[in-house]
């Protein structure tokens, strides 16, 4: 086991500081990107939550204390920060610190075009958020962009300036650095495998990291498309594309925004599904039910994704709405086999509730209110009456921005002891974890009661409206304590990585491979690694001598299926235990 | 492929053309506009007429004698009951397809032309593939036909060629694309050969693409089952990116129905029209393929859980011979 | 071969994209998945072209002037000659499998001339193109597309020259050459999507 215990030595340890900058700041491994990943977005995550909370003190009361031009930006910044360059790639920060760990990979197929990724991936944020400083401020046409309130049309009340550009360049950056990461993604994953990890062994978390990339890789060339005729709408072609005044169509940008847009939700929300899928995995000490039936709703999820974008334009007229109505509903199936597989997997498990665990079941809950709420929508009669209402917000905010979060926190707190060797501290996550789930619920379950109650969203004031002033300060209040929660999370990220409890290579007692090297992993990930028989390769470890002479465990070993895992049987493996 | 087969073989690839585009001969219409919108009275519409109906009878008789032929001669070969009720169920569907109110309409409403399309492609050619009429054929043909004949066809450069994963996939969508130009369509609706052409060209072209996607007959250059899984997304790309098209449009491109429109007293205006037909064409012509990946997919994962199996028993006795092998090392197809 | 000898079966990569379970190098793998993406980019602006196209009542340039007509002699003998290219991008390809480095080289010269001639053909085409890129949807889908494809051509050439100077400092033989693989896929995307879609979008859409 001299390997699996390993030394205890940090591998980066720099001979200075600037050595130690210098290292980081050209490094071509997959796990110091992933980590840049992660603060990078974190840290636009952060200012993204800036921005909401601007946007509640605004509407906590009636009138007015910004104006509503910088209320459109603030809520257009808001939407496109915590997409573009939050949600989704903190889900690549994971997928790049995790992924080729858990199948055994020494690096990505590509390292040096993974290094261009993330680069370019700044730049674009970079020149996103700096558009705060150009005159004429930022986009404000909504993280959407619909045309014609994106063009310098005669009768827009507030044309935009050079921050539409920036918007629209680097929104086309990021995109690139997504489809960059996604044939990374996919070729390690269809290429560098550990002998052994077939790709029914794939732990579930790399299943929708193959998903996702697949999903980026058909989606994103096709709002970069859009980005590009908008830019060319705005500098040169005068509205050819997208103006209805020059014989554009406005439409037109709605069909190939959406295409992207609605699989986007799932880039979005399937990393998330696949760090809950695995945290299920390891803390009730059971296989995640139904391992198979995972895969497929994804696919499943994943296809459906590309049919149903027109859902988004409902109310336009050019749409025929059945069709999609029925085919928005059918997504509520493979999503629901995920859900009662979660479930399952609880179900007579021996679970214990770390923060992970915690935070895994809050995107459950999460995850059901947005996903039912998302089925009262594809109803076409409801989607009329609640069209751009709150209850649109508090839809879209449960599933794939709050769900996706509390998903994405798990995964931190699950892979915190693999990144930094230490724990996160268990007291003050539990703390963060209550104080955001009821700030987040506050907050989103009342807007789904406002929107119901026909509050607009993108206003700044309802001074016509008082009634709605109690509901939006209730919003408000949750709004802070879920800042708080996150205040309390990054007090708890930088204590621990300083002070926190020394976690050895495998704390949770994990089933997937990257706990089979030492925490950190040194840069080459591995020294040696366990033979590969099911897709729970350190359970098998584990306890394959024990089950060995268990006759409930040889029930499913005739198949060597997800769920039975034939590493009972294996040489090495009982080798090692003895060793 | 030796010289004196290859007149035979362009004979028996000429009868096979011939053979797939005889069926939807029938398919196409007789230039009248129903007279009612009535959902009854459409129910009652049926339109029976004795070519299509012999067509029927014949493609069904083929495959029963065929089926039949198998059971007596070689009671021992393997071929499963539900063969046979898949191309049950294809034949049905051709039936309806046919001669059923769905035909009936075709000429004046283009979502009911567009369903029946539907059938054709997505149903009529996958469950009729499902009924592995090649195996049948060859398993039922006596000796000298499945030699002069079948072989040399099967074996042929253009069904190799056509069989081609990329070929296959670029003629489905060149046959739906090409189609759907208005020009073409209105002149396939107002000629009878014509229409008979583009049918078959439908059946065809969506022969070929199940073939590659169904693995139920042996083919050569079967492609990998990922790679099955990659040409129907190329599908549903194609069929979304035809579908959003057709909805777009801001007039009624199809003359022909058009002016079915203008003449009737019920039913849709052409605008609506044209959108419910495209609408059908993208989702639940897309919904056939999306089910088709998961089915390949699940296939997959029998496949490589089999291969698994196998693989993790070779190492197992690698490693009873040799002792513990390290698992770190070059990578499987790395030098 | 002498029997006994170790031979290295290279697979063919056409093969093995179709049958797939032969091993491919990651590079072929990356190119097609990158190809897939580019596939898509085009399909999105080629959509928003048929989308404008349909429901767009002046399709002609406002400015008065003609649309390019495809009946010309100059945009089919430039179209022939970039899918021609195809050929001796393949022959390049062909020869580095059998260790040929020289063939290699004088056929990507080939197609890094007749490349960079169809660019300076579509720069004389933008000049003498008669109307602006503001000038209706016509317009400026036609610069769009066209423009995009000339990038692409651009990049394609420089990927091929970058290679082409790797060929000249030795670098390729019949085992390694992936990165001749990955650009002569490449050139065939860029050839076909030119010849199949924007060639008869552009010229041919009345």
């Amino acid at each position: 086991m001299a390997t699996l215990a390993g030394a205890q030595t940090t591998p980066y340890a720099g001979a200075n500081v600037w050595r130690t900058i210098l290292e980081w700041l050209t490094t071509v491994d997959h796990k110091r990107i992933g980590i840049m990943y992660l603060w990078t977005a974190g840290a636009f995550g952060l200012v993204g939550m800036a921005f909401s909370l601007v946007m509640r003190t605004e509407l906590a009361q009636t009138g007015t204390i910004i104006s509503a031009e910088t209320y459109n930006s603030i809520f257009t910044m808001h939407g496109s920060v915590m997409i573009f360059l939050f949600l989704l790639p903190i889900g690549a920060a994971f997928m790049n610190y995790a992924m080729p760990l858990q199948i055994g990979a020494l690096d990505m197929a590509f390292p040096r075009i993974n290094a261009l990724s993330f680069w370019i991936f700044l730049f674009g944020g970079v020149l996103l958020t700096l558009s705060f400083a150009v005159e004429g401020g930022t986009a404000a046409a909504g993280w959407t962009a619909y045309p014609p309130i994106t063009l310098d049309t005669g009768n827009n009340a507030q044309p935009p300036g050079a921050g539409m550009d920036m918007w629209l360049v680097g929104v086309i950056l990021l995109g690139q650095a997504a489809i960059f990461g996604s044939v990374n993604f996919l070729v390690t994953i269809f290429k560098m495998r550990a002998p052994g990890m077939t790709m029914w062994r794939l732990p579930l978390f790399t299943w929708t990291t193959l998903v996702t990339g697949l999903l980026i890789l058909l989606s994103t060339p096709v709002l970069a498309a859009a980005l590009a005729l908008g830019f060319i709408d705005r500098n040169g072609a005068g509205g050819a594309f997208f103006d209805p005044a020059a014989g554009g169509q406005p439409l037109l940008w709605q069909n190939l925004f959406w295409f992207y847009s609605h699989p986007a939700v799932y880039i979005m929300i399937l990393p998330a599904m696949g760090i809950v899928s695995d945290v299920f995995g390891v803390f009730t000490r059971r296989p995640v039910f139904g391992y198979r039936s995972m895969v497929l709703a994804l696919i499943a999820i994943g296809l459906l994704g590309f049919i149903v974008w027109a859902h988004h334009m409902f109310t336009t007229g050019g749409v025929f709405l059945p069709f999609f109505m029925g085919a928005t509903f059918l997504i509520a199936v493979p999503t629901g086999v995920k859900m009662f597989n979660w479930i399952a997997t609880m179900w007579r498990g021996s679970n214990i509730f770390p923060t992970a665990m915690l935070f895994s079941v809050g995107f459950l809950m999460l995850f059901l209110i947005g996903g039912i709420t998302g089925v009262f929508h594809a109803a076409v009669p409801v989607d009329f009456a609640l069209h751009d209402t709150y209850f649109v917000v508090g839809h879209f905010h449960y599933t794939m921005s709050i769900a996706a979060t509390f998903g994405f926190l798990a995964g931190c707190y699950y892979w915190f002891p693999k990144i930094f060797g230490k724990f996160m501290n268990e007291g003050l996550g539990k703390l963060h974890f209550w104080l955001l789930f009821i700030g987040v619920n506050l907050v989103f379950f009342t807007q789904l009661l406002l929107g119901l109650d026909g509050m607009p969203r993108r206003i700044n004031d309802y001074v016509d409206n008082p009634g709605w002033e109690l509901m939006n300060m209730l919003i408000t209040i949750g709004a802070f304590v879920s800042a708080a929660g996150m205040m309390v999370f990054i007090y708890n990220v930088f204590y621990s990585v300083k002070w926190g409890e020394r976690a050895g290579s495998d704390p949770w007692e994990g089933t997937t491979l990257e706990w089979a090297t030492t925490s950190p992993p040194p840069p080459h990930n591995f020294d040696s690694l366990p033979e590969i028989r099911s897709e729970r390769p350190l359970f098998d470890l584990r306890f394959g001598e024990k089950l060995q002479d268990d006759p409930h465990y040889h029930v499913n070993n005739g198949r060597n299926g997800p769920n039975g895992g034939s590493g009972a049987k294996t040489p090495s493996a009982s080798a090692r235990e003895e060793g | 492929m030796p010289l004196t087969n290859r007149p035979r073989a362009l004979l028996a690839v000429a009868c096979a053309t011939a053979a797939v585009l005889a069926p939807s001969a029938a398919l196409a219409h007789d230039g009248r506009y129903a007279e009612s919108g009535d959902f009854l009275h459409a129910l009652g519409a049926w339109s029976v007429d004795a070519p299509g109906l012999a067509l029927v009878l014949i493609v069904g008789g083929l495959y029963a004698w065929g089926y039949y032929r198998l059971r007596r001669d070689s009671p021992s070969f393997r071929f499963p009951q539900w063969h046979g009720w898949c191309f049950f169920a294809g034949w049905v569907f051709m039936l309806l397809g046919l001669m059923s109110p769905i035909d009936t309409y075709s000429d004046d409403l283009f979502w009911v032309h567009m369903l029946q399309h539907v059938f054709i492609t997505m149903l009529v050619a996958p469950l009729m593939l499902l009924g592995a009429p090649a195996t049948l054929a060859l398993r039922a043909a006596s000796p000298r036909i499945r030699s002069t004949y079948l072989v040399p066809f099967l074996n042929s450069r253009v069904v190799r060629f056509l069989t081609w994963a990329p070929v296959a996939i670029i003629v489905y969508i060149a046959s739906v694309w090409s189609w759907h130009w208005p020009d073409a369509y209105d002149a396939a609706i107002g000629s009878e050969p014509l229409h008979f052409v583009e049918h078959g060209v439908f059946l065809f072209g969506a022969l070929l693409l199940w073939w590659m996607v169904i693995g139920v007959d042996a083919t050569r250059l079967r492609p990998h089952h990922v790679w099955r899984c990659a040409l129907l997304v190329v599908a549903i790309l194609q069929n979304i990116g035809l579908g959003v098209i057709l909805i777009n449009v801001g007039e009624a491109i199809y003359d022909t129905y058009a002016t079915a429109a203008s003449v009737r007293e019920w039913g849709p205006t052409a605008l609506i029209d044209q959108r419910i037909g495209a609408g059908i064409m993208w989702v639940p012509g897309s919904m056939m393929f999306a089910l088709a990946v998961i089915v390949t997919f699940y296939f997959w994962a029998e496949r490589e859980g089999f291969k698994d199996r196998r693989n993790d028993t070779v190492r197992d006795m690698q490693i009873r011979v040799h002792g513990e092998i390290p698992t770190l090392g070059p990578r499987p197809g790395e030098q | 071969m002498a029997a006994g000898a170790i031979t290295h079966k290279r697979v063919h990569p056409v093969r093995s994209f179709l049958v797939g379970d032969e091993p491919m190098t990651t590079g072929l793998w990356g190119i097609i998945f990158f190809i897939f993406s580019e596939i898509m980019f085009f399909s999105g602006l080629i959509a928003a072209m048929l989308a404008l196209h349909s429901d767009t009542l002046f399709w002609e340039p406002t400015n008065g002037a003609h649309r390019l007509e495809g009946a010309e002699l100059r945009p089919i003998l430039f179209t022939i000659l970039l899918v021609s290219t195809s050929i001796p991008m393949q022959i390049a390809a062909f020869s580095i499998r059998k260790g040929n480095r020289k063939a290699m080289i004088i056929s990507m010269a080939i197609v890094l001339v007749i490349g960079i001639s169809f660019i300076v053909n579509q720069y004389f085409e933008w000049q003498h193109a008669g109307f602006g890129i503001s000038d209706g949807p016509y317009a400026a889908t036609f610069y769009t597309l066209t423009g995009f494809h000339g990038a692409h051509v651009i990049g394609g050439l420089v990927f091929i020259f970058a290679q082409w100077l790797r060929g000249l400092l030795g670098h390729f033989d019949a085992k390694r050459n992936t990165a001749i693989e990955a650009a002569t896929l490449y050139w065939h995307f860029v050839g076909f999507v030119w010849l199949l879609v924007i060639f008869p979008l552009v010229f041919f859409l009345s």
